[in-house]
């Protein structure tokens, strides 16, 4: 006799029931009976819950609560009397779902990683300048609260501020892009949405010649002109909302590769715009007069200081939010050659000696 | 009666099925349980697994949450948890995990959709075009998101539960989760008024709630202790966590004071010197170990005082969580985390059942037959608060 335990779904008591198998009107019934206790299922909406590991079988009958369990020893005589108790079933639908969520998230790193670069350009560009301009505006006050503000000589400011409204006419810039220095402990110049163009003095320190704070002014007004900012805001945020919402809380190690992918991409983005940047400004450079050669001495003292002349592409330069300055310097060379070969404009200085005495002075 | 199980969706073709409900009821008077159990049933905890015997699940998981882009969690968690309700067993028979992959995922979209993305999209807004605006609009949002993560922890208890079953009989929560969330709020503040002195007390409490508004079937477990010393014989574990962390913070200050005053550190610039740096990280890690330790008999007197704390029918219930097998718990489990990177946790949350379940012991007994179903299937998607906060909870 085939016998197993029973608990009806209506009260936490457990029968010991017998089970036999029945046929009715063409469907195969498992009677279970004990003193008190009858019940018929029908084979066909049986469900298998566990067993199969040395555990227990235990059953499940449609989606109802009550529960039937088998000792493992009896199997084979039930499976004698109802093979289909023992059939996988559902692997299909698992198989299916599991290859249904992996298209999923394929279709959304392609968004993430391929779609909002391609569309974060055309998205950025499509943005109303007065939208960016006033993103710009709260980016600076921002960027006010850490760095101090930096007046230059008036004259200087005077000269660099035409520099830049000449640089802005050369790029076709649809801002008006406004100069400004700041009291900062890094060198670095940026490019915020809305045209502002920020230069800390320690960059002023750094920098050679006036030609090269053309370079320098080139470099971020192709940014403005070319809406990379914008164009990074509309990426990034796009990218990590969708991942940010789809990993939930974000502390198991899935969700950290994950998020870290996001930083990679970010990056990789990045060092297109600059590259993008870097071989705009030097077409503005020839355009205004300026010596598009200092670039490229720009960037060998860049290279210089941060000691990283070697031009070795990889993991380092994958890490890095700017191509290598080696790089950089070589390209910018053969761009200027270019570009000099074929403009027959006279090279004017950039800035009066005077005044650009009077800016590296720094801040007064 | 129709014939059909838990109102599934079964043809009427099989007129049979479900006519056991009738026999049941009509026979119900003369129904009697089996002669080889009592009318009062003693309750006998056991876990029957380990951790190991999670490992392949554990990792099939972490391989299908990264091809997945994690998407797979909600699965894969469900799958954990009908592994570990199957080896968790009540007098020999174990529980079952009834909840679904597919729920989980709808209470998460429901969450992305109603909550999540509206506060993003406010938030990037306001810090866009009104950064110096901001501090007004995310204030109040970070209040309702602490709120809502109080909701959650007993939103996601009441699903686990709704879903946790044994003998066929449901588990099932009947309160309020805002009370409950308004209720932790408030203790949270007399934690920060008291400067950490209400936490045994708070936490009690809290675990009081829970328990006073759980239910197995439609019987609502017993509260046996009430305000008056619930927290008492964790305070004494807790004072000496307290001092200790007193102790270190003032020797950390006094340390950093001493080697600032000496000239060894300058406050302006950054310390390079390497001794120094391992000085003070080493001071930290003895920190760390040392206030770990303090806080194993605080965590096990609370073990011991929450189970001492409840009854259920006529059962009483006892815990033996000792310090030096919490410890080892504990140590094992960060252990285990730390060289899974994570993927492991499945095996530190079936640890820690094997842990109390078969430390769990209980004198008197339940009359099971007395015990019916509850009516309440509980919240129809699951945990996608909990989900979007990473509350735990296994």
């Amino acid at each position: 006799m085939l016998r197993g335990t029973y608990s009806d779904g209506h009260t936490a008591t457990r029968w010991d029931v017998e089970l036999t198998i029945a046929s009715e009107r063409g469907l195969k019934l498992l009677r279970i009976t004990a003193p008190g206790v009858f019940a018929e299922w029908d084979v066909a909406y049986i469900t298998r819950i566990s067993g199969g590991d040395g555990s227990e079988f235990r059953f499940r009958y449609g989606d109802g609560d009550a529960r039937l369990a088998v000792p493992s020893r009896h199997r084979r005589e039930l499976e004698a009397l109802a093979p289909q108790l023992f059939r996988i079933r559902g692997q299909g639908l698992a198989i299916a779902g599991i290859a249904g969520l992996v298209l999923f998230a394929a279709a959304t790193t392609g968004l993430i990683f391929f779609g909002a670069p391609v569309l974060s350009g055309p998205i950025a560009r499509a943005t109303p300048t007065h939208v960016e301009t006033a993103l710009g505006r709260n980016t600076s006050q921002i960027l006010g609260l850490v760095t101090g503000a930096c007046e230059v000589d008036p004259e200087a400011f005077r000269q660099a501020n035409r520099l830049v409204a000449e640089l802005n006419d050369a790029a076709g810039s649809p801002f008006v892009t406004q100069l400004s220095f700041v009291e900062a402990d890094f060198a670095n110049a940026f490019a915020l949405p809305g045209g502002s163009i920020m230069v800390t003095d320690n960059l002023i320190d750094m920098l050679e010649t006036p030609d090269q704070l053309a370079g320098v002014l080139a470099h971020e007004t192709a940014h403005v002109a070319r809406r990379h900012v914008m164009a990074a805001v509309v990426r990034e945020l796009g990218g990590a909302m969708i991942l940010d919402l789809l990993v939930g809380g974000g502390s198991g190690a899935g969700q950290q590769i994950a998020l870290s992918g996001l930083q990679l991409q970010s990056l990789r983005h990045g060092r297109a715009a600059e590259a993008e940047a870097d071989e705009l400004a030097i077409g503005y450079l020839v355009e205004i007069g300026a010596d598009p050669e200092a670039l490229a001495e720009f960037f060998d003292r860049i290279g210089e200081i941060t000691n990283d002349g070697n031009d070795q592409p990889g993991m380092a330069e994958l890490l890095l939010s700017h191509p290598s300055p080696a790089r950089r310097a070589r390209e910018a060379r053969q761009r200027s050659e270019q570009a000099r070969a074929v403009s027959h404009g006279e090279i004017r200085p950039s800035m009066s000696a005077e005044a650009w005495e009077l800016l590296k002075q720094g801040c007064i | 009666m129709t014939g059909q199980p838990g109102g599934g969706p079964f043809p009427e073709s099989s007129p049979n099925a479900g006519s056991i409900d009738s026999v049941l009821f009509e026979g119900a008077e003369t129904t009697q349980p089996s002669e080889t159990l009592p009318a009062e049933e003693p309750l006998r905890f056991a876990y029957n697994g380990g951790g190991g015997d999670i490992l392949g699940l554990a990792a099939v998981n972490a391989l299908l949450n990264i091809i997945t882009l994690t998407l797979y969690r909600f699965w894969g968690r469900t799958n954990v948890r009908r592994h570990i309700l199957a080896r968790t067993e009540i007098n020999d028979e174990p529980m079952e995990y009834i909840g679904t992959g597919w729920e989980m995922f709808k209470g998460f979209v429901i969450v992305v959709f109603g909550i999540l993305l509206p506060v993003f999209v406010l938030l990037v807004a306001v810090q866009l075009f009104a950064p110096l605006l901001a501090l007004l609009v995310i204030l109040p949002i970070y209040l309702v998101l602490f709120v809502l993560m109080n909701f959650a922890v007993y939103a996601s208890r009441r699903y686990r539960l709704s879903r946790s079953t044994w003998r066929s009989i449901r588990f099932a929560m009947k309160g309020s989760a805002w009370d409950y969330a308004w209720a932790a709020i408030g203790y949270g503040l007399l934690n920060a008024i008291t400067i950490g002195w209400y936490a045994p007390a708070s936490e009690m409490r809290l675990t009081r709630r829970l328990w006073s508004e759980t239910q197995f079937g439609n019987r609502t477990f017993r509260i046996k202790l009430h305000d008056s010393g619930l927290a008492g014989p964790a305070y004494g574990p807790f004072a000496i966590l307290w001092i200790g962390a007193l102790i270190a913070y003032i020797g950390l200050f006094a340390m950093m004071a001493l080697l600032i005053a000496n000239g060894t550190i300058d406050p302006e610039t950054p310390p390079d010197d390497l001794t120094v740096l391992l000085f003070v990280y080493g001071y930290a890690l003895v920190v760390f170990i040392v206030l770990t330790l303090l806080a194993v008999p605080y965590q096990a007197a609370l073990m011991r005082r929450k189970a001492e704390m409840l009854g259920f029918e006529g059962a009483d219930f006892k815990l033996d969580a000792t310090f030096a097998s919490l410890l080892w718990l504990n140590f094992s489990n960060v252990l285990i985390l730390i060289f899974t990177l994570g993927f492991g946790e499945p095996i530190a949350t079936a640890r820690t059942f094997k842990y109390v379940f078969s430390r769990l012991t209980s004198t008197g007994g339940v009359d099971m037959e007395t015990i019916r179903q509850t009516l309440d299937r509980g919240p129809t998607t699951g945990e996608g608060l909990a989900d979007a906060f990473d509350i735990g909870g296994f």
